[in-house]
């Protein structure tokens, strides 16, 4: 797992980096960089969820009281949700919609959420800085770059910049600081294959092993051996791509015992996690969390994605399966917390790649937009409320960058995500070098408790 | 000191240049006899009578005699009797002295000859030996065939004596004492003769005088003139061809047919990648003696295997060795020219599943085609529904596409079924509703996924970045807008083709206008102006004019192009030699995709690997790819769905991509370098670990699905010991750039492996080539 001194400044001749960054996770390395340790009393594990495709968090939290939800529907037409079927929430009269509700799929978060121990970010998205609509319109550098692209969204709220191509995760940079208490794996663990959030500066994530291996068979132990001798051999290869697969697989073959052996520590009752893929990473994360002693960790990153919530037509019926899926398995998941007693320790959060339009298109669903509803659960937060404000659901108004509903978030994706590095335990200086844009935003984090 | 001893050396007296040695003994003697008191009779009372036997020789051959003497001091005696000890089996004595050695050797061939005279016996000991042959004459008398039988006569032949050919033994039977009879091989081919000896065995082993024996063999003639790798036929015709005969190549032997005496047939395999010279010979069996030889050419070919191997990489599924053989001979760009050629071959029932795709693209007669198609598909994504068939229209038309112009691509992106599914073009109708507009779905990743890309690049594909640094965006949404507008009112045909109909959608059949849910109001894209009124096909017609004509096109489509076939990240020069190409293939025309896909294969950069890799070489093959390049190589072909599902165990569900977002992004930068390198986005700790176990259940037979027809089992049926293997994977697999190191330790860990199991040892060898980082890049 350790790559050697002089392999890493070879790396770093060839990549032409002055040495900040290293292709493989190290953890003596990073010790080194980071010399700060944070607070490390107990366990603490951020899991993320990101909705792939652009959830349309319009129907996800819907104004409940009259006025407003009329003129939800006016807007919505065909895609708007009954006013009967929405799950009102406790403590929310005060957002500037007035009251709202939950979609009717998400009955265990809305539970949750009236227990005080979830919470919604309102209108949330990418911003360069604080800027009106006037000036967003006029000078295109203060949009996010390749607004309403999915891959750029996506990637810009797991990085919590406004690049289209940013080369790390905010998971991976916090992860850079709390390397040195991840134990014996990587800090960033993704149930969902390889992802950006993973990526730090010096760090970077593996991937979970999540439901079976579809039936393959075991290479035997003498040739695994042999493997490693010829991998060994490949790491110093000339051609740069046998190089990284070479390392790649050093590591992974170095950390596949710990994993097994983590992901099946203890009895974790299956608590209805469901048999969907998203059901199968919650209930791996779930696991692997179970398991943190066998890994030493006291402080985790997860990854999950659930999808597709592209939802550009017959939106009614996909989104609420797909909500319906998230929100079972996220009730198991914290379920299964309260079970291993961690119900204050872990939060979780959404992202996605972006909203979706307020009025609907002609195939009955919505196209892409902007500022976001995200929901953050767990962790011993203040739950019960609405942080930041809701856009005025006035068509081409002040809160559009169009003319459909393009709602210009009012909270960015760092001032939410700078919070949670605090809950993480950051200090100050560290959550100005892992979210360097955040001084932009005058409201500056948010607080979760 | 023995009596024997005594006595016998006395005889050493007689000759002179014993007298030295002699002198001393008799020096020694006398200091005994005076020393010691004991008489030199080994004990007994010294006598008046000291008669002595000697010999002039102390050997004697079968048949021979030798004189033996009894003397009293110097003077001969008479008064006793000769004596030969043992029986007439060990010879006869003469009155006078004279021993007759027997015909034949006794055993043991030492004789006692006594003299005894009244109680005394003298004694001296004869050592037998065989006689020296004799050589007269041989039959036949002139030899004509390349082994005969010979009968060699002369005398004093004993059992286990040996012919001698041209001083070299041959196997030889003995007859009697005057015939033996013995192979006889004649190893110069028009030479003209050989010569014989007879050679008795010990004790006292001689050979006769020589004998001339002239040859006359006629001379051989070998055909073909120069060789193919592969199998290979040798015709040999000649003159005295026994069943004794074996051909040869190199050492190897080749199955031999003796058709008659005068032609023989050999069949064997000569590995592919030889160059030079083979060494045909033709040997006994009997004797192993190379009788003839000859030196074959092996025919020059236009590239070497290896090349060839390596350029099934890029321009097709692998290295078939059949493939691979026939681009040898006929060189890189007649096989191109004779791929293209080729039509696509179509895949109809009753087995219209995703595997059958997979087998034709390894085992078909199309797979450049096939492998642009799916090099196209990389990027212009769409998925069918549940229903495999579904897939094949668009396959289809993919494949076709790979030989003509990306504007009829971009058509039947636009008018194909599944597409229209998948991102929502199908009944997107104009919206008369102000409240609601046109799905942007399909509009939006035309441009962004399909054409131009979201950011403006320069024609050597790098991206152009305004005054700030930062990329310039190709379209904006107001063009996404006027594009989903410009291509509403398309729905379903009536259905024609019921194999390929499900839920009342036709999937062969394109989609058609429906003007009532066009829009036809007046639309802007780039710099085109689509006036009002327009049909939806003009309308169609002219927004996909306007995007082929964009500037991004030729970069944005040849580098994710050559990404895909040969190169992850290709130098800005390397995309700028192809763009010119697809901008105007040298007959003024933008777009066609026979130019450029040859343009991206034969560009030095492509090739320059052939024989100077380079530290960017190639790409990482991406699980369809590994799955169909490891198929090619070891010969299995799929059954049921398996290699349809094994490449979605490595998150690749091929033909099934869960968004439209590829499996993996053209941009995609391995995390903590710099590297592009867009299929390490599948490649993680769990999937490579099950690259591994899907390789390893593959080769061995224990991952369902994988099967090996008849005669595919070229590695294994043409390289039977571990090091020919791991030989032949180095030039098939490894196209000649297996590093020693990486051969010795396969062939060392395979070669003492202890196992019941007999091919544990061929099936590791493959698996741990096939395994390697430095296999799974092809570079």
């Amino acid at each position: 797992m350790n790559i050697t001194r002089r392999k890493f400044l070879n790396l770093s001749a060839c990549t032409g980096m002055a040495g900040a960054t290293m292709p493989l996770w190290a953890n003596a390395l990073s010790e080194n960089a980071f010399a700060q340790n944070i607070n490390s009393s107990s366990y603490k594990a951020v899991v993320l969820i990101t909705l792939i495709g652009g959830n349309d968090g319009n129907n996800m939290i819907v104004p409940i009281s009259t006025t407003s939800y009329s003129q939800y529907a006016a807007l919505r037409g065909a895609i708007a949700l009954p006013q009967a079927s929405l799950l009102p929430l406790n403590g929310t009269g005060g957002s500037t919609l007035g009251p709202v509700g939950f979609h009717p799929s998400l009955a265990n978060i809305a539970q949750r959420f009236n227990q005080k121990q979830a919470l919604i970010v309102a209108n949330a998205g990418p911003m360069v800085s604080d800027a009106t609509k006037e000036q967003l319109l006029s000078d295109v550098s203060l949009q996010p770059e390749l607004l309403y692209s999915h891959p750029a969204g996506q990637a810009q709220w797991l990085s919590s910049t406004t690049a289209a191509l940013p080369e790390t995760g905010w998971g991976g940079r916090v992860a850079d600081i709390s390397a040195s208490l991840s134990g014996s794996l990587p800090p960033v663990l993704s149930a969902s294959g390889s992802s950006l959030f993973s990526v730090g500066r010096t760090v970077q994530g593996i991937a979970l092993q999540v439901g079976g291996t579809g039936g393959t068979v075991a290479v035997p132990t003498g040739l695994q051996d042999a493997i490693r001798s010829l991998t060994q051999q490949d790491m110093l290869s000339d051609n740069l791509l046998v190089s990284e697969v070479a390392h790649l697989r050093n590591s992974a073959m170095a950390q596949q015992a710990i994993l097994s052996e983590a992901s099946a520590y203890g009895t974790l009752p299956t608590l209805g996690f469901s048999e969907s893929a998203f059901g199968s990473a919650m209930k791996t994360i779930a696991q692997i969390i179970n398991g943190r002693s066998i890994i030493g960790a006291s402080r985790q990153l997860f990854y999950c994605a659930q999808g597709n919530y592209d939802t550009h037509q017959r939106q009614l019926s996909g989104h609420a399966t797909y909500l319906t899926d998230l929100d079972s398995n996220l009730g198991a998941f914290m379920n299964a917390l309260d079970d291993m007693g961690l119900t204050d320790e872990v939060l979780i959060c959404t992202h996605s790649d972006f909203n979706r339009t307020m009025q609907s298109n002609a195939t009955l669903g919505s196209d892409h937009a902007w500022g976001n509803h995200q929901l953050i659960l767990g962790g011993g937060i203040t739950g019960g409320r609405v942080v930041g404000t809701f856009p005025d659901l006035d068509l081409g108004g002040s809160c559009d960058m169009g003319t459909q509903g393009l709602w210009i978030p009012t909270t960015s994706v760092t001032q939410m995500t700078a919070g949670i590095g605090s809950w993480m335990g950051l200090n100050t200086s560290q959550i100005a070098s892992v979210f360097p844009d955040l001084v932009k935003f005058q409201g500056g984090a948010i607080e979760l408790v | 000191m023995s009596t024997t001893e005594y006595m016998s050396y006395p005889s050493c007296l007689a000759r002179q240049f014993c007298i030295l040695p002699a002198l001393l003994y008799l020096g020694l003697l006398f200091l005994l006899l005076i020393n010691t008191g004991c008489s030199a009779n080994g004990g007994q009372p010294a006598s008046s009578e000291q008669i002595v036997v000697s010999t002039d020789n102390e050997t004697v051959r079968t048949g021979d005699t030798v004189v033996i003497r009894a003397t009293e001091n110097g003077s001969p005696v008479n008064d006793g009797r000769w004596e030969v000890l043992g029986g007439t089996a060990n010879g006869q004595i003469d009155k006078d002295g004279t021993y007759h050695a027997p015909a034949a050797i006794p055993q043991p061939n030492t004789v006692t000859i006594a003299y005894v005279v009244g109680s005394k016996s003298f004694t001296n000991i004869v050592q037998i030996l065989n006689a020296i042959p004799v050589i007269s004459s041989a039959s036949p008398s002139v030899l004509h065939g390349l082994v005969n039988a010979v009968i060699i006569s002369g005398d004093k032949f004993v059992k286990g004596a040996t012919v001698l050919v041209d001083g070299q033994p041959t196997a030889t039977s003995f007859i009697d004492s005057s015939h033996l009879s013995a192979t006889v091989a004649v190893t110069v081919v028009g030479g003209t003769g050989v010569t014989l000896s007879v050679s008795n065995p010990s004790p006292g082993t001689s050979t006769s005088a020589f004998l001339e024996l002239p040859t006359s063999v006629a001379p051989i003639s070998i055909s073909p003139s120069s060789l193919n790798g592969g199998n290979v036929a040798l015709t040999i015709t000649g003159s005295g061809f026994t069943s004794d005969m074996a051909v040869s190549m190199d050492g190897q032997i080749l199955q031999t047919i003796v058709n008659s005496e005068s032609s023989m047939t050999a069949t064997g395999f000569l590995a592919p990648w030889r160059t030079g010279t083979v060494q045909v010979a033709i040997s006994s069996k009997s004797t192993s003696t190379p009788l003839a030889e000859q030196p074959i050419p092996i025919a020059p070919t236009a590239v070497s295997f290896d090349v060839a191997a390596r350029f099934l990489t890029q321009a097709g599924f692998g290295p078939r060795p059949d493939l691979v053989e026939h681009i040898q001979r006929i060189g890189l760009d007649a096989f191109i020219t004779e791929q293209q050629a080729i039509a696509p071959v179509a895949i109809r029932s009753p087995d219209m599943n995703i595997a059958r795709i997979v087998n034709n693209a390894v085992l078909g007669t199309t797979p450049l085609r096939m492998r642009v198609a799916w090099a196209l598909q990389s990027f212009l994504v769409r998925s069918g529904i549940f229903i495999q068939a579904t897939n094949f229209p668009f396959e289809e038309k993919m494949e076709a596409d790979s030989t003509g112009n990306f504007r009829d691509i971009m058509t039947d992106v636009s008018s194909d079924v599944s597409m229209g599914y998948f991102l929502n073009l199908i009944g997107n109708a104009a919206s008369r509703d102000p409240s609601v507009h046109p799905n942007q779905n399909f509009g939006r990743e035309l441009l962004q996924l399909f054409t131009i890309g979201p950011v403006m690049l320069n024609d050597d594909g790098t991206v152009r970045t305004g005054s700030d640094g930062t990329p310039i965006p190709a379209y904006d949404e107001d063009t996404v807008l006027n594009v989903s507008r410009a291509l509403t009112g398309w729905v379903n045909a009536p259905p024609v083709d019921p194999e390929f109909t499900f839920y009342g959608a036709d999937y062969s059949a394109s989609l058609v206008p429906n003007e009532s849910q066009h829009d036809h109001g007046q639309k802007q894209i780039f710099d085109t102006i689509l006036p009002a009124g327009q049909t939806a096909t003009e309308d169609r017609t002219m927004t996909l004019d306007a995007i082929f004509a964009h500037q991004n096109l030729p970069p944005f489509v040849c580098r994710i192009l050559i990404q895909r076939l040969v190169k992850s990240d290709p130098s800005p020069s390397y995309v700028k030699r192809v763009v010119t190409i697809f901008k105007d293939d040298g007959r003024g025309v933008r777009g066609n995709m026979a130019a450029v896909v040859r343009a991206i294969l034969l560009d030095p950069e492509a090739r320059s690997g052939d024989t100077s890799p380079s530290p960017s070489d190639g790409f990482l093959q991406e699980p369809y790819l590994f799955e169909t390049f490891a198929m090619s190589i070891t010969g299995f072909a799929g059954a049921d769905d398996q290699p349809a599902a094994v490449p979605c165990i490595l998150t690749e569900c091929i033909y099934y991509p869960s968004t439209v977002f590829q499996f993996f992004s053209p941009s995609y930068v391995i995390p903590g370098t710099k590297i592009n390198s867009p299929e390490f986005q599948l490649l993680n700790d769990i999937t490579i670990i099950n690259r591994s176990q899907l390789l390893w259940g593959m080769i061995t037979g224990q991952q369902g699905g994988f099967i090996k027809p008849n005669n595919s089992d070229w590695l294994y049926q043409n390289f039977k010991t571990i090091p020919a293997l791991v030989d032949a994977l180095n030039h098939l697999a490894y196209h000649g750039q297996m590093s020693a190191d990486e051969q010795a330790f396969i062939t060392n860990y395979c070669s003492g492996l202890q196992t019941n199991d007999p091919l544990l040892p061929s099936e590791s060898a493959v698996f741990l080539a096939l395994n390697s980082d430095s296999y799974t890049v092809s570079h």
